[in-house]
């Protein structure tokens, strides 16, 4: 049985040791949806399952705090929301809630950032006195501190330079061994990275088998604002100029179409 | 992001009588709902200030069912405050449960003080729902002109309101997420946790951070547009309307009426 399930017409699923992602243009819904998942918001349509059963009750009294801490989610641009005096206690900031003794915070806090590559007096610093991504790390940290089951990362690398993005990336892979992970992205190139791929668009999703097969809907993706691989974002920008380009997702044809059109053009 | 409700306090666009009164004689409608029914000691003097109250909500009925959305939780917060009134204040004995008096000095102190916050809070909500910020703070501005000969930055003044005023839905905004966010790592952000010092933090450093963010920007773009680097003109044309000057009579008599009940012999029945 999956361990979170959201069914209806933004179906999905995510197991155990999984990273799933939802690719979706900017205003799909990610957010919304990510919310949901994480019992933050009451589902829009369909119903949000934890281990086959609802996480919520049916209906919440105000102010009462009953969402299942299986689940923890990293917002968007979530370093704006630290605020402790030193790093560690802000990653030590949820643990607080579980009731832990000191020593079990600590431990946790420690494989937090750990986890996130701070190590060394890192944990002593103020989160203001860092840098972007590494405050972006510290926000990831305190959620991992949690040791939630389930892991909802709304864009974790939006607002990040390149670099910083890659090595966000790379630092993601070896959670899933704590976590399953849905992952929510506009990149086309990171939502590759995971074992399943959803497409959320006009408020469903759509399972889609790996890297390849989401390729071949360029022509869509690209028309729907999806962040695509340089040639295929090229492409799309030539397909709506009038370049008669193949409907193959293969790299090498659609390259040699590219260059071919271009010289017909110019040539004469 | 996470419960969007009418909100209190923003501009709804219509076309009713108070929308296309000038938003000076608006202001000035504010300050005699608020004055009168301070003023409002006696039965009378509060009937005549609810009378005015009803009047004003009659030129724009069609925001009615948005304001009695926006005042419900103020009706449930007096009533909670009332009975507290009710038992603390000293007097005249009217019930007791167990160990609690209720006094009859005290009940009339809470209807008083209720009625007088639902009639404050409704007409100034009358002025906000029908005026856009920015005319109302070019009306204030008009009204504080005079300061100006004491050397008081009125305009300045004036720009801060008006910005607070514009940024209000956004502030709103801010606190739902950054409650979403904590919440989602863990943090209990119910009322009761707010007690709590490191609850608090969470929840107002975030708040201060983005704020003092959005000001500074704000602050660099106003300025890469030359604001404050010489005289400016102003935006407004004043259209100073017969049914204004009508309406603001009207408006002065209701509170010369209302005075005189409150205290003059006229109003004691």
């Amino acid at each position: 049985m999956a361990v979170l399930e959201h069914t209806g017409r933004r179906s999905l699923t995510v197991d155990r040791g999984e990273i799933v992602s939802v690719l979706g243009a900017p205003g799909s819904g990610k957010t919304q949806l990510a919310l949901e998942l994480a019992f933050l918001a009451r589902p829009r349509e369909g119903e949000v399952l934890l281990h086959g059963k609802p996480g919520l009750p049916k209906r919440s009294m105000p102010g009462a705090n009953q969402r299942p801490r299986e689940v923890t989610m990293l917002v968007q641009n979530a370093e704006d929301q630290l605020f402790a005096r030193t790093v560690f206690d802000d990653v030590a900031f949820g643990p607080r809630h579980l009731n832990l003794d000191t020593e079990e915070i600590d431990d946790r806090v420690e494989r937090a950032l750990s986890a996130v590559r701070l190590e060394g007096d890192v944990r002593e610093r103020s989160p203001f006195a860092l840098s972007g991504g590494e405050r972006r790390r510290v926000a990831l940290a305190g959620v991992l501190a949690m040791e939630p089951e389930v892991l909802i990362l709304d864009e974790p690398t939006a607002n990040l330079d390149p670099r910083t993005r890659n090595e966000f990336n790379a630092m993601l892979e070896p959670l899933r061994h704590r976590s399953a992970i849905v992952w929510f992205t506009a990149s086309a190139r990171e939502a590759a990275l995971a074992d399943r791929i959803y497409l959320l668009k006009d408020g469903q999703t759509e399972e889609i088998g790996g890297a390849a097969e989401l390729l071949k809907n360029w022509r869509s993706l690209a028309g729907a604002g999806v962040e695509l691989p340089a040639l295929y974002e090229l492409a799309g920008i030539l397909a709506t100029d009038g370049y008669r380009l193949p409907e193959t997702a293969d790299a090498a044809a659609l390259e040699q179409a590219i260059v071919h059109g271009w010289k017909d053009r110019h040539d004469r | 992001m996470i419960a969007s409700g009418p909100q209190l306090l923003s501009y709804q666009t219509g076309t009713s009588f108070l929308h296309r009164l000038d938003p000076r004689t608006k202001l000035l409608g504010a300050a005699v709902i608020v004055t009168g029914v301070l003023l409002a000691g006696r039965p009378s003097a509060m009937v005549a200030a609810y009378l005015l109250g009803a009047a004003a909500g009659l030129l724009a009925r069609s925001l009615l069912p948005a304001l009695a959305r926006t005042l419900r939780p103020l009706v449930i917060l007096i009533i909670i405050f009332g009975i507290i009134i009710t038992f603390v204040t000293p007097g005249h004995a009217l019930f007791r449960i167990g160990p609690i008096v209720f006094t009859q000095d005290g009940l009339d102190l809470a209807v008083r003080l209720g009625l007088q916050a639902l009639l404050i809070v409704y007409g100034t909500s009358l002025l906000t729902l029908t005026t856009p910020p920015l005319s109302l703070a070019a009306a204030m501005e008009w009204v504080l002109g005079f300061l100006r000969w004491f050397k008081v930055p009125v305009r300045d003044i004036i720009a801060m309101v008006a910005i607070g005023l514009t940024f209000v839905p956004l502030l709103i905004e801010e606190v739902q997420k950054v409650i979403a966010a904590q919440r989602a790592r863990g943090a209990d952000l119910s009322m009761m946790s707010l007690l709590d010092e490191d609850s608090m933090g969470a929840l107002m450093i975030p708040l201060l951070l983005a704020n003092l963010r959005r000001g500074e920007e704000l602050a660099d773009s106003m300025e890469a547009r030359l604001y404050g680097t010489g005289p400016r003109s102003s935006l407004v044309v004043w259209h100073w309307s017969r049914t204004d000057l009508f309406t603001s009579i009207v408006l002065l008599l209701t509170l010369a009426v209302i005075a005189a009940l409150a205290f003059t012999p006229l109003g004691k029945f």
